[in-house]
């Protein structure tokens, strides 16, 4: 799929394929084309040219069928304010069609499991960045989605729920789900996930699953001294100030 | 005294204003043309209103009497308006901008003395509080100005430079009181909690004056065309239009300052009320120096606390409404619906002004009966109901423009949620507009109906009215979502900013200018039709599908470009 605000060109004849039941990592450098390419996964943006399908639909032609399968949990979590997080989830699984007992019966889950079940009641306004994204979270579980696009997961969270989140991960890749991970935190990509999409300039540079993607760098080591490797540019040789 | 340009907070506010104009020039034909456009409109239309419709009729030969004196108490009303406007405005608008945002947290977090973050902030609430009521004010003093009816001769060269800045002072009284009051409550009471009490006691302040305002409308009506010169009327008139007369008001002093500073004859006069102003305004800028590094640090550190904790249950009154009145529509648009009304009702600063609004047309309403010119006739009927249903219109207006305009622009923080939900982009669209449309049609058909029995409408007249009210709102609604659709503003959460933009007074001039038109062309093919006779039916049947289709089109031409627009719309 290829991107074009007015005359920049944000992503360039990406090709992804994404096969179900895996983890799969997104990185790259700011600006690179992550955002862009999660937007157009999810069908909030349109691409110039290319197709997108989530699953065997087309998001472009059929929108409804494929946002039925697919939970975003964005990097900022904005929420409505003067709702209550529990308001929040019903306004939500309402939205996806959801039956009242189901919302109810899958909010209580999720809020529980993420530790917000005592705040429910309690506007969003009066929520911290990380109680945010703890109501995201059980939103975007709350219709059981069968693909999850995470744009930089763990912000704001406590160790005790990012515990939590990377289970609930591996919970869906197990029953065949897929998760797509955008993330800078590479620890997280590197213990994550079984395949790792490296993007720069609106570009795919590299792809493959950890152990592959050191032999195209040709070193050992961090996932983050590999990340590094492969995205360094070029930079202007400046001559000396003296000499 | 805190030197607050050292701290760079107003270098960066200019610096951003300056950026936000550079942005303008980008789309300069559309932006600028716009913009030029509107302040010709808003200036024009308010100078022609108080030039020709308010002193135009008070300065008539048949009013010479008493002309100039009912011009000395409406300028007087007027100020009076002002100051409770300006002072109720600027008790909103620190709360939002000194206390809860975010940029303050920020501010806060630097070297900076609070003191410091106060004033700056302080500024920029003042200007975004106080502008649009400077604006307005100009042309009603360009107005006094010209007219020589005021002192017997023209005001000099120096009043036109001099007036404006005589309304600044006076303007900043009402600011500084604002911020004291802001400042003094939440010391001690958490600030959202402050905000219910203040706007509390606005609202018992109003209900308050309910007794002087259906005073003065009685009395109005008291007075007919035919015995307009009969002393004892006059003085009933008078005594109502009095308004506060204290020597302690501030809006008092401006006015004499204005009169004063119109009549070469007045000598140092002017001196007097303008240096009462100006000594009052230091009096409590000094005061809140010394009240500012006592209270201010104490106050935004409680600014987090207060939430409420909803009751303690998954029920709440609210989803009655959805087994019952939504349950014609689909579980989303329900769900759309009920997340509006929610969001809109528990922030009362949005909507408290406009209750005030409502609250004085129904008492103008009510008070219908107390005319005592015979509202049996055809003439006063037709004249009263047209009045009456502009007016529900105009207030509708302010409505759509302040609340369905920047309804989608919302959505656009949280496009995530709607965004990726498996519904059309359209039906958001709709959903805003139906919502809009199904409030303005409450308010205006609950004045109409008061006002039809109060006068005892015939029914022809009473369905003309309703047909109207039906299109109107139709037309308002569609104006105000669809301008919103096809110039959204992704980038803010703040509603009242959204319907300050360009985009957003444009709306109100159109939706204005179209409500005043169609009342006015109906209302005298009505007259000449229904009371006069003096048009047939065939000419009045066309005047009225001729009205019927421009209504059409502002029905259906702002949302039809709406629906194109957001079948391909993307979230940035």
């Amino acid at each position: 799929m290829t991107k074009h605000y007015d005359q920049l060109v944000a992503l360039s004849n990406l090709n992804l394929d994404v096969p179900w039941g895996q983890l799969y990592g997104f990185l790259g450098p700011n600006g690179a084309g992550k955002t862009t390419t999660i937007k157009l996964l999810c069908g909030l943006l349109r691409p110039t040219e290319g197709t997108i399908l989530v699953g065997d639909v087309d998001i472009q032609k059929n929108p409804m069928e494929a946002k039925k399968q697919i939970g975003y949990i964005p990097d900022s979590p904005y929420l409505y304010e003067k709702l209550t997080a529990w308001e929040f989830l019903h306004f939500v699984g309402k939205l996806y069609g959801m039956p009242k007992t189901e919302i109810d019966a899958k909010g209580e889950e999720y809020m529980e499991r993420l530790g917000i079940a005592e705040w429910k009641h309690r506007l969003v306004q009066d929520f911290s960045h990380g109680m945010r994204q703890r109501v995201v979270f059980s939103a975007a579980f709350l219709h059981n989605p069968k693909i999850l696009i995470v744009d930089e997961p763990m912000v704001g969270l406590d160790p005790q729920s990012a515990r939590m989140v990377k289970d609930l991960f591996r919970n869906l890749a197990r029953q065949g789900g897929t998760v797509f991970v955008s993330t800078h935190t590479l620890s997280l990509a590197e213990e994550l996930c079984d395949r790792i999409g490296i993007i720069q300039n609106g570009s795919m540079i590299v792809e493959g699953t950890v152990e592959e993607l050191k032999q195209r760098a040709d070193m050992q080591g961090a996932l983050e001294d590999i990340f590094l490797e492969l995205t360094k540019e070029e930079k202007a040789v400046h001559p000396p100030v003296f000499s | 005294m805190v030197p607050i340009k050292q701290y760079g907070i107003l270098g960066v506010k200019s610096r951003m204003f300056w950026n936000t104009i550079k942005d303008f020039k980008k789309r300069w034909f559309l932006n600028i043309g716009l913009a030029l456009f509107l302040a010709v409109v808003v200036f024009g239309g308010t100078f022609v209103f108080f030039h020709y419709v308010v002193f135009g009729t008070l300065f008539q030969d048949q009013y010479k009497e008493f002309g100039p004196i009912l011009a000395e108490r409406l300028t007087n009303l007027s100020f009076v308006a002002f100051f409770y406007m300006l002072l109720f405005s600027n008790i909103v608008s620190v709360l939002a901008t000194v206390y809860f945002s975010k940029e303050t947290q920020f501010l806060m977090s630097l070297p900076i003395p609070h003191e410091g973050v106060f004033w700056g902030k302080f500024l920029e609430s003042l200007i975004y509080s106080s502008w649009a009521l400077v604006a307005v004010s100009m042309p009603l003093l360009l107005s006094f100005g010209i007219r020589k009816e005021m002192t017997g001769v023209p005001a000099p060269w120096w009043f036109y430079p001099v007036a404006p800045l005589c309304f600044m002072v006076f303007a900043s009284i009402p600011a500084l009181m604002g911020a004291g009051l802001t400042l003094f409550f939440t010391s001690w009471l958490p600030a959202r909690r402050a905000r219910v009490l203040l706007i509390g006691m606005f609202v018992l302040f109003i209900l308050a004056a309910w007794p002087m305002a259906s005073r003065l409308v009685h009395t109005v009506h008291q007075i007919s065309p035919e015995t307009h010169s009969d002393g004892v009327e006059l003085e009933a008139l008078l005594a109502a239009l009095r308004g506060s007369r204290s020597a302690w008001s501030p809006h008092i002093w401006m006015n004499r300052a204005l009169f004063a500073l119109s009549d070469p004859a007045a000598g140092g006069e002017f001196l007097f009320w303008f240096g009462l102003l100006l000594s009052t305004s230091l009096l409590l800028f000094q005061v809140m120096r010394h009240l500012v590094p006592r209270l201010y640090y104490r106050g935004w550190s409680m600014c987090g606390l207060g939430g409420r904790r909803r009751k303690n249950t998954d029920w709440s009154p609210w989803d009655v409404l959805e087994p019952t009145l939504l349950r014609p529509f689909g579980r989303a648009t329900r769900a759309l619906v009920l997340k509006d009304v929610k969001t809109f009702w528990r922030d009362p600063g949005q909507w408290v002004q406009l209750v005030v609004l409502f609250g004085l047309l129904t008492i103008y309403v009510a008070n219908l009966k107390s005319m005592p010119v015979g509202v049996e006739s055809a003439y006063w009927q037709n004249i009263l109901s047209f009045f009456n249903l502009g007016a529900a219109c105009f207030v509708a207006s302010t409505m759509t423009t302040r609340f369905a305009y920047p309804m989608l622009s919302l959505e656009g923080r949280q496009c995530w949620v709607i965004g990726l939900a498996p519904i059309k982009s359209t039906r958001l669209v709709w959903q805003k507009f139906w919502l809009s449309w199904f409030a303005c049609a409450v308010a205006v058909g609950t004045i109409i109906g008061i006002s039809s029995e109060t006068i005892q409408l015939k029914p022809a007249m009473k369905a003309v009215c309703y047909t109207t009210a039906l299109l109107t709102t139709l037309g308002l609604s569609s104006l105000a979502v669809g301008i919103g659709a096809l110039l959204p503003d992704f980038t803010q959460d703040n509603p009242a900013s959204i319907a300050n933009n360009l985009g957003g007074t444009f709306t109100v001039v159109i939706s204005m200018a179209y409500v005043g038109l169609s009342m006015f062309v109906e209302g005298v093919a009505v007259d000449a039709y229904m009371v006069k006779r003096a048009i047939g039916p065939r000419s009045f049947f066309a005047i009225y599908g001729v009205l019927l289709l421009v209504n059409l089109m502002v029905i259906l031409l702002p949302m039809g470009l709406a629906l194109r627009k957001w079948r391909k719309i993307e979230y940035l």
